[in-house]
């Protein structure tokens, strides 16, 4: 059961609903908007309360489907597999974040080269030859594209490309 | 001129061979697509639109519906052959599919599914031809109270139409609206929640936050999934079903289509639920219900129908009211506003040349999605073979450089990124993903709608009760929110095959 994830989920949205709430009630209200009874704020605070409501009622419900432990499927995976994935998901995520933070510093193409090869072998484990062809491969071929095809100028790096 | 004189126009600019070849590539990714699990139209037509930034809007409609209509295709082989549904739209077909494959007759479960897309692509498109001029003439007549009741019945039909817990697709609805609320305010100009961020200031770009909850999100998820290589090791014999066969499928398919159409005009409802409803018809109806669930075949046609016309079905509230009926016809959406084109009830008369070409196109797309459904599932099946871990480095690659090329900015690229780790937790806890995505687009033209609305009352609410066809609406609107909740109280409980 994930419970403490819904009920994370719940206060989290119950949070945002309160500070909507809060800066929407903030938002000037320009006389020349009074005619139509309705400003730029009240349209979100309205959406927020609704949200808050509904999280809250979501909240609620966690602690109303409590009940007997289920018994485990078949075919299930077991732990060891469960973990593996774990890892795998919190690494391809670090990877990915790690590598939009490089973007900006190194350039589209030598982010995207480093990005492509350190997730393919972490993840992959092919021959390392297969894992160097893709990886200047795929952003080659996507700088290609968009690039000079399309001309979308693409984050640059120190080094020009 | 006549709907014949508009179509022959029509196909005169989609057979241009420049036209045609994005057409042919369109389905030839959309099929691709469709065959890989894990990834659907959705996130195949949103990855793919920046690289039609620089094409014309014709051609860039074109390519985009080829890769929709080809992924409706593609979706259903690999249900059929492996029981890994390419699609979510397909994952029902896998049911009496793949028992048809194990019990030698896939051949007869592909070629029957072929027929049936391509009659439900056919039909959806008539539909679309005669009823979208209608009704975008009629919505002409529309003001801001209708237009705010219009968006008002589909935001409750994503969210209670929506397969799942009603609670949670509501929530989910309503995250989209509070996302819609960041940005300029469009009466006043007033910065609302951007937190001082300038690049929020026309609000979160929702083709971004596609990319995260469907790319980035499912790539990711993904990498977790052990998937050795899958390729159908099987024969494949007469996909071409014999007269008989056709007949016994034909009444499964006349059903599946019409459903599956009527199903995918209501914003919201989507393919997934079309094919689901359209399963649980033919295994009610079925001459053989023994069979249902053992490889029936006409629960194999019905759906496989019914995900088709209503992904047809979809492109009526698009193009004739400028309403997206799903998280594809969104970015189809995002398509014409990048282009300038403004969807809704002038397209027809505006932009005559490009709303024919794109209903030709969809003809020339359904014959040759069962041109590729037929022959060359066994040349397309090979993409299988591609691991999904470099499929997904080259998705995640792909999705930065889509959402960098929306504005030349990182922020998008932040967006992607935000919202591929909430998109990931939504899956994880069971929430749907695209009422986010329709609310957040729906979200700022209801604000629009009813500040009009009230500036033409003088800030009086009964402007929503004085015309009959708002009454209509506001009430079709409440009663899809209250029937999932009185059927579960009062109704009978229907089981559900897993």
């Amino acid at each position: 059961m994930s419970d403490w994830r819904d009920r994370l989920v719940a206060a989290v949205l119950v949070c945002l609903s309160v500070l909507w709430v809060y800066k929407a009630v903030k938002l000037p209200f320009p006389s020349f908007t009074r005619v139509a009874g309705i400003g730029p704020g009240h349209y979100p605070a309205g959406v927020a309360v609704i949200m808050g409501f509904l999280a809250a009622l979501y909240f609620i419900q966690t602690f109303r489907r409590r009940g007997p432990s289920e018994p485990e499927e078949e075919g299930e995976p077991d732990e060891a597999v469960e973990k593996a994935d774990r890892r795998a998901l919190w690494f391809g995520s670090a990877l990915f974040v790690g590598y939009v933070i490089l973007v900006p510093i190194t350039g589209f193409l030598l982010a995207s080269i480093v990005f492509v090869f350190s997730f393919i072998t972490v993840m992959g484990q092919y021959r390392l030859i297969l894992t160097a062809f893709l990886a200047g491969l795929i952003p080659i071929l996507l700088w290609v594209l968009f690039n000079r095809l399309l001309t979308v100028p693409l984050p640059k790096g120190p080094w020009g490309f | 001129m006549s709907i014949f004189q508009h179509l022959s126009m029509g196909f005169g600019i989609a057979l241009i061979p420049s036209n045609l070849a994005y057409i042919v590539l369109g389905q030839l990714i959309g099929v691709s697509v469709g065959i890989l699990p894990g990834i659907n139209a959705s996130m195949a037509v949103a990855v793919l639109l920046p690289i039609t930034f620089g094409m014309t809007p014709v051609a860039s409609l074109l390519l985009l519906c080829g890769i929709y209509m080809g992924a409706m295709f593609g979706g259903s082989i690999t249900s059929i052959l492996l029981r890994v549904p390419g699609t979510s739209t397909a994952a029902v077909i896998a049911l009496d599919g793949y028992e048809m494959t194990r019990q030698g007759r896939a051949g007869l479960a592909l070629g029957i599914t072929a027929i049936g897309s391509w009659i439900a692509g056919t039909f959806s498109v008539i539909v679309l031809m005669s009823l979208g001029p209608k009704l975008s003439h009629l919505a002409l007549a529309f003001g801001p109270p209708e237009y705010f009741a219009l968006i008002f019945v589909g935001l409750t039909m994503i969210t209670s139409l929506g397969t799942g817990s009603t609670l949670k697709g509501l929530l989910a609805g309503v995250f989209g609206l509070f996302l819609g609320t960041v940005g300029m305010d469009p009466g006043t100009g007033i910065s609302r929640f951007t937190f001082g961020i300038l690049g929020l200031d026309n609000g979160i770009d929702f083709i971004a936050v596609l990319i995260g909850m469907f790319a980035v999100a499912q790539s990711l998820e993904n990498i977790q999934l052990h998937m050795g290589s899958m390729l159908y090791k099987g024969k494949m014999t007469g996909l071409l079903p014999s007269w008989k066969e056709i007949k016994a499928g034909f009444p499964s398919i006349v059903r599946g289509t019409v459903l599956g159409n009527f199903i995918g005009m209501l914003p919201g409802a989507g393919a997934t639920a079309a094919a689901f409803m359209s399963y649980s018809l033919e295994a009610k109806m079925s001459k053989e219900p023994e069979m249902v669930g053992k490889g029936d075949l006409s629960c194999v046609a019905g759906p496989g129908s019914a995900d088709n016309a209503a992904a047809g079905g979809a492109l009526v509230p698009l193009l004739s009211l400028g309403i997206p009926g799903s998280e594809t016809t969104a970015v189809l959406l995002g398509a014409l506003m990048i282009h300038g084109i403004s969807p809704g009830p002038m397209l027809f008369t505006q932009h005559t040349q490009l709303v024919w070409a794109t209903i030709a196109s969809l003809y020339i797309a359904n014959c040759l999605g069962l041109v590729f459904a037929t022959a060359g599932i066994k040349p397309l099946t090979q993409i299988l073979r591609l691991p999904p871990v470099i499929m997904s480095s080259f998705i995640l690659v792909m999705s930065v450089v889509g959402a960098y090329s929306i504005n030349n900015s990182l922020i998008e690229v932040w967006i992607v990124v935000i919202f591929g780790f909430i998109g990931l937790l939504m899956k994880r806890l069971d929430f749907p993903v695209a009422p986010v995505i329709l609310a957040l687009v729906l979200g700022p033209m209801a604000e629009k709608s009813f500040r009009q609305a009230l500036f033409m009352s003088s800030g009086s609410l009964a402007i929503f009760f004085e015309r009959p066809l708002t009454v209509v609406m506001l009430a079709l609107g409440v009663l899809s929110l209250v029937l999932p909740y009185i059927l579960a109280r009062f109704g009978k409980k229907i089981p559900v095959d897993e």
